[in-house]
C-alpha cells in the first residue's frame, strides 16, 4: 500500500507529460489579481511573520505567470496625501511595471494624491491605469478598458465624488459598468476591476450579468471561495495587498481559484528589492523622518538613566530584542521610514525623543519609557513621581496584527518580565489576563 | 498546571483514566490512539501494546536516506537536517531525535514530485504513514520545488524535517505557515519555528500515549470518545460601532460527540481578541465571547476567528467577522486640501467635528509647516461624509480659519492641524491641508528610480491654478533626456502644462541626475528649477 502511494506521489513524470501535450493545443490563460495596497508597501522587517509586500508579491507573480497570462492590480495606490505617500505610489507602479502588469485600477481613495501626482503616474504606469468611469484627457490619460488575450477589462469607481471635487468628468458607477459592457467584443471574458465593497459588487454583478468576474475591495483575507451570482464570480484580494489571487482560464470558464497569502516563503523578487531600496533611499534623503510633527510633553532620559536604580530590570531589557530593535530596522534599510521607526525608538512624536543613533543614542531602540512613559521627573524624584504602571495596551498599540500576528501576551510578556514580583501584572490589563487563562 | 494535564481526567472511575485529544491534535495521531484505546477496551492487551508502539516515545529515532541526493548537496542538507533536530532539543520536555538505521522516521529524497492538488504546485514534500511497519512515517523530499522548479535550499529541508518530527508527536498541519506544522509547497527561504500552542499540543498528546501504556501495562481499560462540534454561526456581524468601542459577537459551541470537546481560538490579526482554551462536555453547550479592538480602524473592517478543535471531521472552523467602524474624531475640509495664493494672504478651512467619544482639547490646537494665524469658531452645518458612507447631514464641531501671508512662501507647503484629545489610543486627532503659490511643478522633482536599457517617460505638471502664464523653454543640463512640454488647459490661456521628461535609455550605468529649468513669461518667476534623478544599469 505504501509503494502505491509513494509511486502515486512521487515524479510519474510521463503521466504528467502526457497529460501536458494533450492539452497543449488550447490556449491556456492564466489570471493573476493583486493590489489593494493601500500604502503597505513592504513589512518593516521587524518580524518575520508579517506577511505581504510589493517584492515578495512580484515574486509570486512571476511564479504563477508561466505562459499566457493576464496580470491586474485592484489598486490603492495610496491612503493619505503627502510625500512619503506620493514616494510609495512611485515606487508601487515601478514594481507593477516590472511584473508587466495589464492594468491598475485607479481607485476612488487616490484622488488624495491630486491631480498633478496621478498625471505623473499615468506615464509612469504607461498605459496600465485603469478607469472606466474618469473620463481620460491630456493631463490624466488613463485607460478605460484593457483587451488582452481573450480578456476586457474595465474599472469602476463606486464613489467618484473625490474625483468630482479635483474637475475631472466622471461618470455614475452603473453608467461606467453599462458603457463598459456595451463595448465588450463577442466572446470576450469581461473582468470588472471596482473600489466597492461586496454589496456593490453583487449590485454590479445582477445588473451586468455578461459579466464573469468582478474584483471588489474588502478589509481582512480574501475567500476561501468566489461568490456567485448567475454567471459572475466575485472575489477580493483582501487587505493592504498581502495576498494575490489566481484563476485559470478553461474553456472561457474562469477555474482553479487559489488565494496565495504573501508570507516569508516567498523570497524578494530582486528587481522589484532594488525598486524598493531606492524608495528607502529617496525616503531618507527626503528627511521626511525629521520633518515628523513633534508635540511637546514631559522629558525623555533614555533606559541608562534607569540602571542605577533598577539594574535587574536593566539586565533583562539588556537582554531582550527590545534593546536591539532599531538594528532589525537598519539591518533592512527602514531605519529612516517614518512608518517604522516609531515602534523601534524612544519617543518619537515628543520633542525631547528619538532624533537619530547619533543625536540621540539613549533613545534608540525599545526602552523602559516606550512603555513606561517620558521619565526625566521619575528619575529626579522616583517617590514624588511614581513610574507608570502597564498592561497589555502598552504592548498593542505596537504589537498590532499587521506588524506582529503572533502576539500573544502572556507569551510575549515572560520575555521580558520584570520588576518586583508583587508588583507584576498588577495593572488591570494583567489582571484581566489572569482571570481568564 | 500544564495544558497538556487539562486534558486528561481522571474522574470516571478511581482506576479508568479518561482521554481527551487537545485541539491541534493530527487525525492520525488521535486514530491509532483511538483504536488502542479500543483494543484495551475490548481485553486485548498485545493488540493494544502493538499499536501503541507506532507513538512517540522518549526518543524518536530518524533514519537518513541521503542516497538520491547529489553529492554536491550532501553537506548543506545533512546541517541542515541537524539544524532541524537542534530545534527540538532546546524544549527539554520533547522527545530526543537521533539519528538511527530502520527508525520510526525516515527521510529520503527524490528529483521531482507529483502535483499536491490542494495547491496545484509540485509537492515539496510527501508524507505516508504505515501501518504496523518501519518506518512508521516516510517523509520524501522533492530536490526541486515551485513552478518554474527551483532547486530545493538547505532551509527548506530544515523546515520539512521540522515538520516531519511535528507530525509524528500528532500535530495536525496548521494553515499558519511560519510553525511547526504550517508547511508550503513554495519555494522559500523563511525558517519555520516551533511555537508555545504548539508545543502544549503536543504535550498533551504525550500524556494521552503515557496514560495508554500505563493501561497496557496494568492490563486496564481507559474511557475515550470522539468530539462533535457544533456552532450556531456561519458568520457574525456586529453592525456599526464607535471606534474603540469593542464588538459583541457571540458563538454557540455544542459538543453532540461522546468525548470531551477541546477547543482554542485564533484570530487572523492581532486586534480579533480570542478567547482562552475551553472544553465542552459531549451533550452539553457553550458560548464563547471574541471581540475586535476597533482602536486602530476606521469603516469597513472583515477579520476572521479560526476555531480549532479536536472533532477530526472539523479540527479548523473559520468564523468570518464584520463591523462597520465610525471614527472618533473626524476633519472635513469643505473647500478641498490646496490652498492656492497669490501675494495676499489666503484663508484656509477646515472643521473638526464634534468627537462621537471623548474630548477634543482645542484651546491647545497646534498648527505646524508654516507661520499661521488662526481663528476658532463653533460651527454647525450640513456636510458629507461618503467614505463613512454618510450624505449630507447635520453636524456640529469647531471651525478653523487659518490665514497665510505668502510674503515667506515658496512651492507647496503641507500644513499640519493637531489637537490634543483625552483619548489614550489617540492622544492627538491630527488633518493636514496645503498651500501653494505661484508657478509650481508637481511632482518637484522627477524621480526615474532604476533605469531599463530603454526609453523610459515621465511627467510632471507645471500649474499656477487660475492665473495663466506661458512656459517659453525647457532645458535639461543633461544628453540623456528629451523634454516636451504643452498646455492642458485652455491653450490660448493655460495655467497648466504637462511636462514629459524622456529618458533615452543610453546612459552608461550608474547615476542618471541633473536639473532641468523651465523658463517662463512671468517676470517675478522667470525661472523654474526642477531636479530630476535615477540610476542607470
Amino acid at each position: 500500500m505504501k509503494a502505491a502511494a509513494l509511486f502515486a506521489a512521487v515524479g510519474v513524470l510521463s503521466a504528467l507529460v502526457g497529460f501536458s501535450s494533450q492539452k497543449a493545443s488550447a490556449p491556456e490563460w492564466t489570471v493573476i489579481i493583486g493590489g489593494q495596497t493601500d500604502g503597505y508597501l513592504s513589512p518593516c522587517g521587524c518580524t518575520k511573520p508579517m506577511s505581504g509586500g510589493i517584492r515578495r508579491r512580484v515574486s509570486a507573480i512571476r511564479q504563477l505567470a508561466t505562459g499566457n497570462a493576464l496580470i491586474l492590480d485592484s489598486g490603492g495606490l495610496a491612503v493619505g496625501a503627502g510625500p512619503q505617500d506620493e514616494m510609495k505610489a512611485d515606487a508601487l507602479a515601478e514594481a507593477l511595471v516590472s511584473a508587466k502588469a495589464d492594468a491598475v485600477l485607479l481607485s476612488g481613495a487616490d484622488a488624495v494624491l491630486g491631480v498633478a501626482n496621478l498625471s505623473s503616474l499615468t506615464t509612469r504606469l504607461d498605459g496600465r491605469l485603469l478607469s472606466t468611469s474618469v473620463t481620460a484627457s491630456d493631463r490624466l490619460p488613463l485607460v478605460p478598458s484593457v483587451a488582452k488575450g481573450p480578456f476586457a477589462v474595465g474599472g469602476v469607481l463606486v464613489n467618484p465624488s473625490a474625483f468630482r471635487a479635483l474637475g475631472e468628468t466622471v461618470r455614475d458607477p452603473a453608467e461606467a459598468a453599462e458603457a463598459f459592457v456595451a463595448e465588450l467584443s463577442p466572446g470576450a471574458v469581461p473582468v470588472l476591476l471596482t473600489d466597492g465593497g461586496k454589496d456593490a459588487a453583487v449590485d454590479l454583478a445582477e445588473k451586468n450579468p455578461e459579466l464573469r468576474l468582478i474584483v471588489f475591495r474588502q478589509t481582512g483575507e480574501p475567500l476561501t471561495a468566489p461568490i456567485k451570482v448567475g454567471k459572475t464570480l466575485l472575489v477580493t484580494v483582501g487587505e493592504q495587498g498581502k495576498h494575490v489571487l489566481r484563476f485559470k482560464l478553461d474553456a472561457g470558464a474562469l477555474t482553479e481559484y487559489r488565494a496565495i497569502r504573501l508570507g516569508q516563503e516567498y523570497d524578494d523578487d530582486p528587481k522589484v528589492a532594488v525598486i524598493h531600496q531606492a524608495y528607502l533611499r529617496r525616503v531618507a534623503d527626503a528627511g521626511l523622518l525629521e520633518a515628523l510633527p513633534r508635540t511637546v510633553t514631559d522629558r525623555y532620559v533614555g533606559s541608562e538613566a534607569c540602571l542605577p536604580c533598577h539594574t535587574q530590570e536593566h539586565a533583562i531589557w539588556k537582554g531582550s530584542r527590545h534593546s536591539s530593535a532599531l538594528a532589525t530596522l537598519e539591518a533592512d534599510g527602514h531605519q529612516r521610514d517614518p512608518d517604522c521607526v516609531s515602534c523601534h525608538v524612544v519617543g518619537l512624536d515628543s520633542e525631547s525623543g528619538f532624533r537619530s543613533r547619533e543625536k540621540t543614542p539613549t533613545l534608540s531602540d525599545v526602552g523602559c519609557e516606550s512603555c513606561h512613559g517620558p521619565g526625566e521627573r521619575h528619575s529626579r524624584e522616583p517617590k514624588r513621581f511614581p513610574f507608570k504602571k502597564v498592561g497589555e495596551d502598552s504592548c498593542t498599540g505596537c504589537h498590532r496584527g499587521s506588524t506582529s500576528p503572533n502576539f500573544d501576551f502572556l507569551t510575549y510578556w515572560k520575555k521580558i518580565q520584570h520588576g518586583p514580583v508583587e508588583n507584576q501584572g498588577i495593572s488591570s490589563g494583567h489582571e484581566e489576563i489572569k482571570k481568564t487563562r | 498546571m500544564t495544558l497538556a494535564l487539562c486534558f486528561l481526567v481522571a474522574t470516571v472511575a478511581q482506576e479508568t483514566p479518561v482521554i481527551s485529544f487537545p485541539p491541534g491534535v493530527h487525525p492520525e495521531f488521535q486514530r491509532v490512539c483511538l483504536a488502542a484505546q479500543l483494543a484495551l477496551s475490548a481485553g486485548q492487551f498485545d493488540k493494544a501494546g502493538r499499536l501503541l508502539d507506532r507513538l512517540p516515545g522518549s526518543e524518536i529515532q530518524l533514519e537518513w536516506d541521503d542516497r538520491n541526493i547529489p553529492a554536491g548537496n550532501r553537506p548543506s542538507f545533512e546541517q541542515a537536517r541537524d539544524e532541524a533536530i537542534a530545534q527540538w532539543a532546546r524544549f527539554p520536555a520533547m522527545p530526543r531525535v537521533l539519528l538511527a538505521k530502520k527508525a520510526a522516521i525516515k527521510v529520503s529524497f527524490e528529483p521531482k514530485l507529483n502535483l499536491n492538488v490542494a495547491t496545484g504546485l509540485p509537492a515539496g514534500a510527501v508524507s505516508i504513514y504505515s501501518e504496523g511497519t518501519t518506518p512508521r512515517l516516510e517523509v520524501v523530499i522533492g530536490l526541486s520545488r515551485g513552478v518554474p522548479a527551483e532547486p530545493t535550499k538547505p532551509t527548506e529541508v530544515r523546515n520539512e524535517i521540522i515538520h516531519a518530527v511535528a507530525s509524528y508527536l500528532g500535530l495536525g498541519e496548521s494553515p499558519l505557515f511560519g510553525t511547526a506544522a504550517g508547511r508550503t509547497d513554495l519555494p522559500s527561504s523563511g525558517r519555520v519555528g516551533i511555537f508555545p500552542l504548539e508545543l502544549d499540543t503536543i504535550k498533551a498528546n504525550l500524556a494521552i500515549v503515557a496514560t495508554l501504556r500505563k493501561a497496557v501495562q496494568e492490563r486496564s481499560k481507559v474511557v475515550a470518545g470522539s468530539a462533535k462540534l457544533a456552532t450556531d454561526a456561519g458568520s457574525l456581524d456586529a453592525g456599526e460601532v464607535i471606534q474603540g468601542q469593542p464588538t459583541p459577537y457571540s458563538i454557540q459551541i455544542t459538543n453532540n460527540g461522546t468525548g470531551v470537546l477541546n477547543y482554542r481560538t485564533q484570530g487572523d490579526c492581532g486586534c480579533v481578541k480570542a478567547v482562552p482554551p475551553g472544553t465542552v462536555k459531549p451533550g452539553e453547550t457553550v458560548f464563547i465571547r471574541p471581540h475586535i479592538d476597533t482602536t486602530d480602524f476606521v469603516g469597513e473592517l472583515n477579520k476572521k476567528l479560526i476555531l480549532f478543535t479536536n472533532d477530526t471531521e472539523e479540527p479548523a472552523k473559520t468564523f468570518p467577522l464584520k463591523v462597520f467602524i465610525r471614527p472618533k474624531f473626524r476633519w472635513f475640509a469643505p473647500n478641498g486640501v490646496v490652498l492656492v495664493l497669490d501675494d495676499k494672504p489666503g484663508t484656509a478651512e477646515v472643521i473638526l467635528q464634534t468627537p462621537l467619544a471623548g474630548t477634543a482639547k482645542t484651546e491647545k490646537t497646534h498648527i505646524d509647516g508654516i507661520e499661521t494665524t488662526f481663528q476658532m469658531l463653533p460651527w454647525s452645518g450640513e456636510l458629507a461624509d461618503p467614505e463613512m458612507r454618510e450624505g449630507k447631514r447635520a453636524r456640529t464641531g469647531t471651525r478653523y480659519l487659518i490665514t497665510i501671508d505668502p510674503k515667506n512662501l515658496t512651492g507647496r507647503r503641507m500644513v499640519g492641524v493637531s489637537v490634543p484629545t483625552d483619548d489614550r489610543s489617540q492622544p492627538v486627532t491630527r488633518t493636514t491641508f496645503l498651500v501653494q503659490k505661484g508657478i509650481i511643478c508637481l511632482p518637484n522633482e522627477v524621480f526615474m528610480g532604476q533605469l531599463p536599457a530603454g526609453v523610459k517617460k515621465f511627467s510632471t505638471l507645471v500649474s499656477r491654478p487660475g492665473k495663466p502664464f506661458k512656459i517659453r523653454s525647457a532645458t535639461a543640463d543633461s544628453a540623456e533626456i528629451s523634454l516636451k512640454f504643452a498646455p492642458t488647459t485652455d491653450s490660448a490661456r493655460p495655467d497648466e502644462y504637462k511636462l514629459e521628461v524622456t529618458y533615452l535609455g543610453k546612459a552608461p550605468f550608474g547615476p542618471v541626475t541633473g536639473t532641468i529649468t523651465i523658463v517662463t513669461d512671468d517676470p517675478k518667476q522667470p525661472k523654474l528649477l526642477l531636479p530630476f534623478q535615477g540610476t542607470a544599469g
